[in-house]
């Protein structure tokens, strides 16, 4: 398939993705109702903690964008992915759900088997999202069992191994993350929250930082301290990539390729789209991986990204 | 009653030498008068897990004859795909030499659930504490500081019925945990509490040139053995790093119980000891 999945976060913006290539959206909200009666630490989704520049729409409002995108002929998935719930808060994810049913969106991209089940009961497709954790196979065939058809993969995880677990899944619908956002951590066990101090892997990342270490010759703290240095100066520091791994994606029948960036400005993510859906097309003509290598478009900040790697989601392609 | 454990998943390297003496130095540090269970395994690294050597169940083992009531905890972690098969079979033969030791399994993802259930390697089964995705973060004091029930809707998880585990393991994720209320056998960690964890090892990435370091779930020659990470904020919160967890401490930390429960002594202050000296 490749499908182009992106989110939309402000909805004067759909026609202009469209035409640029995307083929579906997805998005979450807000609820003023949930906060009040739930308390300002309860999120609705992964990306609650950004507030509004997240999550700007209310939910009746992404129901109304629902019906919009849909009309288009677009498909559109709305984000139910929190760590985890508390019975009071599924309560509100299941009355969100039974109006996700009504207004047909395609999916509900969940966190959790429970909110799996509430999307089955309510007739929704439940997407597991990378807050599942599904690193390996097993976990795969775990949700597929469930009932779930469309699974997120990590974006801790080689090309190897998602190449594993699609060919042992393979009657699900897989996507990737390609572009933006790298973490130095697992999305779904990351538990800090992403409020007004920022996200952990930027907290740590700016701390004072000492190293214990069992060698203290110089050469052996050496290593120690200038991968530290790598680690936290440069690892994903102009953003992640991917895509000189589309050509594997598309061999793979990846089902959706994901630019994630719920609270970026447009241009972009636009930019993003075109190229990706560019190298889809370059890809798919290509014979071979080198050539595809040869003639795809690289990153429009290829001077600072494509260096050793470290920008990239899949650097095992070219280092 | 409370049951004093204490874990060395993702920590083995301090029970190279002595176990005893490293025994001895958990509980004091515990405030423990008597143990009645070690945790080996891994928590968080699949490669940490397969490079667990046997001369670690070994000496443990060995020690253990001396106090037949200590019992084992195997904790396996989440696979990563590639390690995903080896895992397996480590987990069936580790079962296979010392299942007469090691009377429990946690599991850390519904997957392996579903394996250790289905092939019936253990009949306790405790559900771990990556499967506990309650919100931990001491930015907050206003949060942190209030006292936190868990919820445990996973009980009514597809996967299993809250009668068929053992114990729910969970981080003081709150400075005051309460499980007063809760019905079902819990076992909580203390006084660290993981934060966050990832598949891409900082450590693992020492000894690799820079185009090859940050892969994820990349094979290592142990480095995390010999390396901590401390970090203060700028609000003074302090954090540790060791193997591919970050940590922050629980220094006074309440459990509210009325019913039995578990500690688990995670010794990261003996390994900064240890690390030092």
């Amino acid at each position: 398939m490749s499908n182009i999945l992106t989110p939309i976060n402000d909805r004067s913006l759909i026609d202009e993705y469209i035409q640029a290539g995307v083929d579906e959206f997805y998005m979450g909200f807000y609820d003023p109702e949930w906060s009040q009666t739930l308390g300002e630490y309860a999120e609705i989704n992964r990306m609650s903690g950004f507030g509004r520049a997240a999550n700007r729409y209310t939910f009746d409002e992404v129901c109304d964008i629902v019906t919009e995108i849909k009309n288009k002929g677009k498909k559109i998935f709305i984000t139910v992915n929190s760590a985890d719930y508390t019975t009071n808060e599924l309560k509100f994810v299941e009355k969100y759900i039974a109006k996700l049913a009504e207004v047909q969106a395609d999916g509900v991209i969940v966190s959790t088997p429970e909110t799996c089940l509430l999307a089955l009961k309510h007739g929704v497709a439940p997407v597991a999202s990378t807050m599942c954790g599904i690193f390996n196979s097993d976990i795969a065939v775990a949700y597929y069992d469930l009932g779930v058809k469309r699974m997120i993969l990590p974006r801790d995880l080689s090309i190897a191994e998602i190449e594993g677990i699609v060919a042992k899944v393979p009657n699900v619908d897989f996507e990737v993350f390609l572009m933006r956002n790298g973490c130095q951590f697992s999305d779904s066990h990351c538990l800090g929250f992403h409020k007004k101090y920022g996200s952990t892997c930027a907290m740590l990342n700016n701390a004072s930082t000492m190293m214990l270490a069992r060698k203290s010759d110089f050469s052996s703290r050496h290593n120690i301290e200038l991968n530290n240095i790598v680690y936290t100066k440069g690892l994903h520091k102009a953003g992640a990539c991917g895509l000189c791994a589309i050509y594997r994606f598309v061999k793979m029948n990846i089902h959706s390729f994901k630019i994630v960036g719920r609270s970026e400005i447009k241009y972009g993510i636009l930019e993003d789209v075109k190229t990706v859906k560019e190298n889809i097309k370059i890809a798919r003509s290509c014979q071979t991986e080198a050539e595809y290598l040869e003639k795809m478009i690289m990153p429009s900040k290829q001077i600072v990204q494509c260096k050793m790697g470290l920008s990239c989601y899949y650097p095992e392609i070219r280092f | 009653m409370i049951e004093n454990c204490v874990s060395f998943c993702d920590l083995a390297h301090l029970i190279k030498s002595d176990v005893s003496d490293v025994v001895d130095r958990c509980a004091h540090q515990a405030g423990y008068d008597h143990i009645v269970r070690i945790y080996l395994g891994s928590n968080f690294c699949s490669r940490y897990f397969l490079h667990y050597a046997d001369d670690v169940f070994e000496k443990v083992t060995a020690y253990l004859k001396a106090y037949p009531e200590i019992k084992i905890t195997l904790a396996v972690p989440i696979f990563s795909e590639d390690c995903l098969e080896d895992g397996k079979k480590k987990i069936q033969s580790l079962m296979r030499k010392y299942g007469d030791v090691i009377d429990e399994i946690t599991v850390n993802d519904y997957g392996a659930y579903l394996f250790v259930k289905g092939k019936k390697i253990c009949n306790k089964i405790n559900v771990g504490r990556l499967l506990n995705k309650d919100v931990r973060d001491i930015r907050y004091p206003d949060y942190f500081n209030k006292s936190h029930k868990p919820d445990f809707v996973g009980v009514e998880s597809p996967f299993f019925e809250s009668s068929e585990i053992n114990y729910f393991e969970i981080d003081p994720t709150n400075r005051f945990i309460d499980i007063r209320e809760v019905k079902e056998h819990v076992a909580v960690y203390f006084p660290y509490c993981y934060v966050t964890v990832g598949g891409i090892c900082e450590f693992a990435s020492i000894p690799y040139p820079i185009e090859k370091k940050f892969r994820p779930n990349m094979k290592c020659a142990h480095s995390c053995d010999s390396v901590i990470v401390t970090y203060k904020n700028n609000f003074g919160n302090e954090y540790v790093k060791t193997g591919r967890a970050v940590y922050t401490k629980v220094t006074d930390l309440s459990v509210y119980a009325d019913g039995d429960y578990r500690r688990i002594y995670e010794p990261i202050d003996v390994l900064m000891e240890a690390t030092h000296e």
